[in-house]
């Protein structure tokens, strides 16, 4: 590895630990600033020997950090390989554009980070396969194994820097797709190289030959392929009727409470007592047919707004009320004063018990009223019950 | 995406492996530059 892709990757592996980092406040503008200016860095380094290379000069940044004497007898001394130049170019402005993102929700930075990696990877499969064309272009330098296993790890680094965004939000996500492409992904990445390393090391073993080297390797890739898709499908399968179900389970749920409620509504509006709920900052939610009778204000009147009650004491007694239901207590028997639509003093007694809602608390109240007036409408149920 | 979709601990996960990747890189070109400068 020359110094410069040495420098050049530590100001990478720099910018991309800046972007990635836990600083906060004013620390993150600095790491911001710090990450864009190593990128850029060796963007310029990338270009520069690019250019270089095609104009077939030398500017003096090849030796600028330190005298190559050991020659390799490919290149100039101390310049990097051309394959390299250009991932250093490529890279360095993917990690220049890693916070950017389209209208569409996708990340430059992303698509950019592939070039690198296939990049990378031919160079890491021409070592492999020994095929030294993937890695040195024509009599220039090559790329050395582990500057290609550096930019790989780089570029996949850069691809899922922000996993929740972009190409990576499926990858990452707990949906079908996101769970399919988990399980194809790796084996469509790694079971052709891994297969075609074995086929031509058996070839080279003088166990096969090229023919029949060959046709075994389709048939073992497909072998595979075929068996991890199918088992995937058979996952994912497994998984959406197993979601089915639970959504079904919840829809019979969810009938089975509208049924509920639909049978309490009804109870409430046959009773033949005033019944009524308030909701949080004590507005009435439900006014039942008894209470639209004691008091001659109908449901649509009354919704939403305050209890009608008769200006002087009951407005404390009132208030005391609403007070010990947001309090969780009960309230048992007490006796206000209320206002009818005409404008008659309609006296009742309360009971009411205040609804508590799982970790929301105090969630409203439900009050049940019987008119004690002289000249109440109803008969007293709840004498004529206890006698 | 909604928080029922996202895998957190594959994102986590990721956010550490770039993290991971970093770090990497930053050694290895720092230790051949050190070999550099040793000669």
């Amino acid at each position: 590895m020359k110094p410069n892709t040495a420098a050049c990757l530590a100001l990478c592996g720099s910018s991309l630990w800046c972007w990635c980092g836990d600083a906060s406040g004013k620390f993150r503008g600095h790491a911001t600033f710090a990450a864009k200016c190593f990128a850029l860095l060796a963007v310029f380094v990338g270009l520069a020997t690019l250019a270089e290379y095609m104009s077939h000069s030398n500017f003096g940044i090849d030796q600028l950090l330190f005298v190559d004497r050991l020659g390799d007898g490919h290149s100039l001394p101390g310049r990097m390989a051309p394959n390299t130049a250009l991932c250093f170019a490529v890279l360095g402005l993917a990690l220049v554009l890693i916070p950017k993102e389209t209208k569409g929700g996708h990340r430059p930075a992303q698509l950019i980070s592939l070039i690198p990696a296939f990049i990378s990877l031919m160079a890491i499969l021409g070592y492999l396969y020994s095929a030294i064309s993937l890695y040195r272009i024509e009599s220039f330098t090559g790329m050395a194994v582990h500057t290609a296993t550096a930019f790989f790890l780089l570029s996949l680094g850069v691809f899922f820097s922000v996993p929740e965004r972009g190409l990576t939000a499926v990858i990452s996500s707990n949906s079908l797709g996101g769970i399919l492409l988990r399980r194809l992904l790796p084996t469509a990445s790694l079971v052709p190289i891994v297969v075609g390393w074995l086929r031509m090391e058996g070839q080279k073993a003088g166990w096969y030959g090229t023919e029949f080297g060959l046709a075994m390797m389709v048939t073992v890739d497909v072998a595979i392929f075929v068996a991890v898709i199918y088992q995937s499908g058979a996952e994912i399968d497994r998984i959406a009727t197993a979601r089915h179900e639970s959504e079904l389970a919840m829809r019979t749920d969810q009938d089975g409470l509208l049924a509920m409620n639909y049978t309490f509504e009804s109870v409430i509006d046959a009773c033949p007592f005033s019944i009524i709920t308030l909701a949080r900052q004590a507005r009435v939610q439900v006014w039942n047919r008894a209470a639209e009778k004691m008091l001659g204000w109908s449901w649509l009147q009354i919704r939403g707004r305050a209890i009608p009650i008769e200006r002087g004491n009951s407005n404390a007694e009132l208030g005391s009320i609403l007070e010990s239901l947001t309090g969780g207590d009960s309230v048992d028997g007490v006796q206000i004063v209320l206002l009818s639509s005409d404008d008659r003093a309609v006296t009742v007694t309360v009971w009411a018990a205040p609804i508590v809602v799982g970790s929301r608390g105090f969630s409203g109240a439900v009050l049940v009223l019987q008119n004690v007036s002289p000249a109440g409408q109803f008969p007293n149920y709840i004498e004529k019950v206890h006698s | 995406m909604t928080d029922l979709v996202r895998n957190s601990a594959l994102i986590s996960g990721l956010k550490k492996f770039t993290l991971g990747v970093s770090v990497l890189s930053v050694s290895l070109g720092l230790l051949v530059l050190v070999g550099w400068a040793l000669g």
